[in-house]
């Protein structure tokens, strides 16, 4: 996991630099930095269920951006709708669950729209706060996947992440 | 009502706007306002782009506070855009920044 940890750290760097005036070439690049430490974080982690730890390297090559949000705005659905079906009264473990999965599948969806324009559209122009807040959805998915990687529903989310629709 | 361009999907731009206007008060001060516009993110899919103006205290201290989540929940609650068919997207900038720009789709 160091290189999602590193690439975490840069961003925050890149989108602090320039104290009163930051360039957009920094601001552009925090925020893809952002969008790519979510992305290894989650394969790096979803390789680490292959047992041959020499095929790692192969297999996370095989992720791609496209399915990788697919999955991701599907679990995203699935989980809005529960949340409005549970009972607010409800505290549970489940529900804590659902939170921090939710954080993780809605911020990697964001941040990879937002890296897709800090990228590829030279027309738009960031500011600072939108650089930090991407970074720090980057930051707050990478907190709440701390907390639920050992849970079975976080594990079938990484799973999903290989899968192509047929 | 607005068409967009997938043909099967029309959106009440009237309750969105009404729900917008529910969840920026619920959020003020550190929210000033919010706007909204319709159109296909990067893949292509229907979507819905808030553009969240928030005050610049609010602004900076963005990377120690909730405020993100809070707005997200807030306008998902008020919106439901998963219901519409639309995958939603969020920005931030402060007052002083727009103040600085001239950009027309966020006053």
């Amino acid at each position: 996991m160091a290189l999602a940890d590193d690439l975490l750290e840069q961003a925050h760097h890149l989108a602090r630099r320039e104290k009163s005036k930051p360039r957009q070439a920094s601001l552009r690049r925090a925020i893809s930095t952002a969008y790519y430490a979510l992305f290894h974080l989650l394969i790096s982690e979803a390789v680490l269920n292959w047992k041959r730890s020499e095929h790692r390297f192969d297999l996370a090559r095989s992720f791609e951006h496209g399915q990788m949000r697919a999955a991701s705005e599907l679990q995203k659905k699935v989980l809005l709708r529960q949340q409005k079906m549970a009972d607010p009264k409800l505290d549970g473990e489940d529900l804590s669950i659902d939170y921090h999965l939710l954080k993780v599948v809605s911020n990697f969806v964001e941040l990879q729209q937002q890296r897709h324009l800090a990228d590829y559209d030279n027309s738009r122009v960031w500011t600072r706060v939108e650089a930090l807040n991407e970074v720090h959805s980057a930051s707050e998915a990478f907190r709440s996947w701390q907390i639920i990687r050992n849970e079975p529903a976080a594990q079938d989310y990484l799973f999903s992440l290989m899968l192509k629709k047929r | 009502m607005q068409k967009l361009q997938r043909v099967s999907l029309y959106v009440d731009e009237g309750a969105i706007r009404e729900g917008v206007e529910r969840a920026a008060k619920a959020l003020a001060p550190d929210v000033v306002r919010i706007r909204f516009n319709l159109g296909e993110d990067w893949t292509g899919d229907d979507s819905i782009f808030f553009k969240i103006v928030v005050s610049d205290k609010a602004g900076r201290q963005v990377m120690n506070s909730d405020l993100n989540w809070r707005v997200k929940a807030a306008l998902r609650r008020e919106i439901e855009p998963e219901e519409l068919g639309l995958i939603d997207y969020f920005n931030f900038r402060s007052v002083s920044e727009l103040a600085q720009m001239n950009e027309k789709d966020w006053d």
